[in-house]
């Protein structure tokens, strides 16, 4: 089935390029007040960055007008599948992001051990012997390891 | 003397100090972001009390394996363990992906062995003349090098090279950041504190590889291999060894630039696979599971280890951050590194020669027995594995400095490395660019300060010259080459 899009033109991969274009055009800019030395090779390859971000921009523009009909049936059906798939990545730099969050906090054993024990589960894993015993297994194995033969100072955090 | 050092090397103490480091070693090169700097770093200390001869061969054992190591959870998970085997999992998780993990790990196996040999073998025999003449290499030279690394973006784009391009300058322009090492000026830091010591190599390598794989993983369900039987891991070890040229050739590549100061072995790693796939009749095999795509990679990484201490132990200059730390074991046992270190100081060198070939023996037959049992993580289903590639990554970007924002440094470099592998953008590009941008960028401007800003040092140096003549030809090679092959052509007719 021919969906209707909002934004034709608009593919992944613009959108990559875009952020590549700005993020050297950003580093074109701060370094204006640098010293020679300083700036010389990040204009130099941030313009050749640019250049080549804006020539793929245009290249991949042209290339999905020509076959626009083609294309947006192409998307169509990859995006139905995406939402058929799942929402898996989200999850993963969502649980990322809070364990950053909480690490210091809680602590190395509770902030894993939390992660060890939900993850599995918001990923269809329906053991949950196995994701209790792994949970507890692999958080204190892992800091035993890490504290004592390593040395690193894992957090202790607020319990602890 | 070589025969008393390797009755030394093989009494009990100096072996069960070999085999302790290799096991260590294991651990810490399969676990993401604990490469071999971490592992020497920490049992550093635990060497004061030990024999000179028995510290500097455990350190060697921790050294090598750790090498080794990293190519267990690349070709497995494809999360490198070390920044030195990233380009093994271009083609051994492909291998893992269609149940061939055991083959793969065969082949990594025995390549670092030999691999692992030639760099101590090169350490041995041209350890005293090399050391000399590593001196005579400057900046210019320096500056060549890297401009003839960065250069191979054009056989690391997979067809497109524009894109290919694009992402070498994306690496660049993120190594860039932080303290310029020449002008000592802050650049691209946003005001903060944090990135002032740039971006760090080890939570940007992690996430872009083992947290972009574990959302990958997340997304594709059930397990690594679908395959029931795994194939053999001899017949990985049988195949390497019908590739003799292979071997040698990344062997030699892996030496080249062991030597060479600030190269280290994610150099040696990247720029052989890439000289591997350049010179293969079939490039279009790579990345797809092709078994020289394992060989090339681990030969290189393991000989740039014993490689790059030949400066250290020969001129008293460490290249890298390993070498630094073997030379601060050198002198924390009262040795002299120097010309005559090689000769001034009896059997002790002979000894560590012996501590080193054994070391690459000892990974050899741990590797090869633990093979069949590392596979079966392919197994494990990705809902379990995904959460502990999570926690290692973790603790891998924590672990080195400490710092927390690492951690939050390395899940935006998963989503990034997430997105451009999702849309098939070539990541050997990016990481050539982060690898060798700074030393492009500072020894262009070191070059410069000595010519007085003129660019003629380039050309006036002979191996600058030289290096210059061999990037240009190498471009120009598969133009020429077609050329000729179209008058060869047209000649019969």
């Amino acid at each position: 089935m021919i969906r209707p899009q909002k934004s034709r033109f608009i593919t992944g991969e613009s959108i990559i390029n875009m952020a590549l274009v700005l993020f050297a055009l950003f580093i074109l800019i701060e370094s204006r007040d640098y010293s020679l030395e300083a700036r010389r090779f990040p204009q130099v390859v941030a313009s050749i960055t640019a250049i080549l971000g804006i020539y793929l921009i245009i290249r991949d523009y042209i290339k999905v007008k020509k076959s626009h009909e083609a294309v947006i049936e192409e998307k169509g059906t990859e995006r139905e599948k995406c939402k058929e798939s799942n929402n898996s990545p989200l999850i993963i730099i969502a649980v990322g992001i809070l364990y950053f969050i909480f690490f210091r906090f809680l602590g190395f054993i509770i902030s894993t051990f939390i992660l060890m024990s939900v993850v599995p589960i918001l990923l269809g894993y329906k053991n949950y012997k196995i994701i209790f015993l792994l949970s507890v297994v692999l958080t204190i194995g892992l800091y035993w390891i890490f504290t004592t033969f390593f040395y690193i100072p894992l957090p202790k955090g607020i319990l602890f | 003397m070589w025969l008393n050092s390797l009755f030394t090397a093989l009494s009990a103490d100096h072996l069960m100090f070999l085999l302790l480091g290799s096991v260590l070693g294991l651990v810490i090169g399969a676990a993401p972001g604990l490469g071999p700097v971490f592992g020497l770093a920490i049992f550093l200390s635990m060497t004061f009390s030990m024999k000179p001869t028995v510290g500097l061969i455990f350190l060697s054992a921790v050294y090598a394996s750790s090498v080794y190591g990293g190519s267990i959870s690349a070709i497995l998970l494809n999360t490198p363990g070390t920044p030195g085997s990233i380009a093994t999992c271009f083609d051994g998780f492909e291998m893992s992906k269609k149940g061939e993990g055991g083959r793969a790990l065969g082949a990594s196996t025995i390549s670092s062995f030999f691999g692992g040999i030639a760099g101590v073998l090169a350490l041995m025999f041209l350890g005293p003349f090399l050391a000399e003449t590593s001196l005579k290499i400057g900046p210019a030279e320096f500056f060549m090098l890297a401009l003839a690394g960065l250069s191979l973006v054009a056989v690391a784009s997979k067809g497109d090279t524009i894109r290919g391009l694009m992402m070498g300058g994306f690496g660049l322009l993120l190594a860039f950041v932080g303290r310029n090492v020449v002008t000592g000026s802050a650049r691209f830091t946003l005001g903060t504190l944090y990135l002032e010591d740039g971006i760090q190599f080890v939570p940007l390598v992690i996430g872009i590889f083992a947290f972009g794989q574990a959302i990958v993983l997340a997304k594709e369900k059930g397990c690594i291999a679908k395959a029931t039987k795994v194939t053999g891991v001899m017949q990985g070890v049988k195949e390497t060894l019908t590739k003799p040229i292979s071997i040698i050739r990344s062997s030699i590549i892996g030496v080249a630039i062991g030597i060479l100061p600030g190269l280290g072995i994610n150099a040696a790693n990247f720029i052989s696979y890439l000289v591997e796939k350049n010179s293969s009749k079939h490039p279009e095999t790579f990345g797809k599971g092709e078994i020289c795509g394992i060989i090339a990679p681990e030969a290189a990484n393991n000989a740039s280890t014993s490689a790059s201490l030949i400066p250290a132990f020969g001129l008293g200059i460490p290249g890298s951050s390993t070498s630094a730390l073997f030379l601060s074991a050198l002198m924390i046992h009262g040795l002299t590194p120097g010309y005559g270190f090689f000769s001034l100081n009896g059997e002790l060198f002979p000894t560590i020669i012996w501590g080193m070939l054994l070391a690459q023996v000892s990974f050899l037959v741990l590797g090869l027995l633990g093979a069949n049992y590392f596979v079966k993580v392919t197994q494990v289903p990705n809902a379990l594995l995904v959460p502990i590639i999570m926690v290692l990554s973790f603790i891998g970007s924590f672990a080195l400095r400490n710092q927390v924002l690492d951690i939050l440094l390395m899940v935006i470099f998963g989503l990034i490395g997430y997105y451009l592998t999702l849309y098939k953008y070539p990541m050997a590009c990016l990481v050539l660019g982060i690898i060798l941008g700074d030393l492009a960028e500072s020894n262009f401007n070191r070059a410069l300060r000595i010519s007085h800003g003129s660019l003629k040092i380039f050309i006036e140096r002979p191996i600058s010259l030289i290096l210059l003549i061999v990037i240009v030809l190498s471009m120009l090679f598969p133009y020429i080459k077609k050329f000729i092959l179209m008058r060869i052509r047209k000649k019969p007719a």
